[in-house]
């Protein structure tokens, strides 16, 4: 009996060690998601709100979104050395999206995202200590809202 | 343990393209629960990490704006055969993570 439970508990222990993923925490950037103000979210989340408009960024979005709660977009950074892509929506009550880090490799993001109303989706990267940015409309109407 | 990730990773010519699926709510605390008035609370990932070859090859930050059953995909520099690790946590403190062979 006190064999069985001996194993038991060995093997939760072991694989409550095993399975709990290495996650580093403490980064999230709070500030730049509780910021109601687009330059706010990005000097919050950078250091500096001073970007200069870039046309090697390339946004695939909708012009007009079929449904504002899922809106595919992809954005594909040919800056070299591109550190970090974020998205903002400068129309939302919560300006900053998402920000993704890439470590040296293609700058290449997919992903779908929620549009409360129509308006414009900047993209800010990051790329040797510098900030660029492009950006572009969507549409959408208030029956497709991602509040509706 | 491992039912909320769908992942695919394959290689060619030296990129390694990711696609993954979340199942997650998603919730940004904004909505309006129409017959009660209230707000439907906040339940959504904030951070997704992903590893391989024992390096973090791509680490996101997300908000309550990215859609329900988040959707990525991203490209980086790897190899076929090697393992890929993606991880995330919600606000709440749940996480999740799953291991794959890169195709």
């Amino acid at each position: 009996m006190k064999r069985r439970m001996f194993l038991k508990r060995g093997l939760a222990v072991t694989l409550s060690c095993v399975l709990s993923p290495g996650l580093v925490l403490g980064r999230y950037p709070q500030e730049a998601f509780d910021n109601n103000d687009v330059m706010g979210s990005i000097s919050a989340l950078h250091g500096s709100s001073t970007f200069s408009p870039s046309t090697d960024i390339t946004i695939i979005a909708p012009r007009i979104a079929k449904n504002g709660k899922v809106v595919p977009i992809q954005v594909i950074s040919n800056i070299p050395n591109t550190e970090s892509i974020s998205l903002i929506f400068e129309s939302s009550i919560n300006p900053f999206m998402a920000s993704f880090n890439i470590f040296g490799s293609e700058a290449f993001i997919s992903t779908r995202i929620k549009v409360e109303e129509t308006g414009s989706l900047l993209v800010v990267v990051k790329a040797g200590g510098e900030l660029f940015a492009t950006k572009q409309e969507i549409r959408v109407s208030a029956d497709n809202s991602c509040l509706a | 343990m491992n039912k909320s990730i769908n992942l695919r990773a394959y290689e060619k010519a030296g990129i390694v393209t990711v696609k993954s699926i979340i199942r997650h709510p998603m919730e940004s605390g904004l909505r309006k629960n129409n017959k009660t008035g209230k707000k439907y609370p906040a339940n959504f990932i904030q951070e997704v990490i992903v590893q391989s070859a024992n390096k973090t090859v791509m680490e996101a930050y997300l908000g309550g704006a990215i859609s329900r059953n988040p959707y990525f995909s991203f490209r980086f520099k790897g190899k076929a055969d090697d393992h890929l690790t993606l991880s995330w946590i919600d606000n709440k403190g749940r996480s999740e993570s799953k291991t794959i062979r890169i195709l």
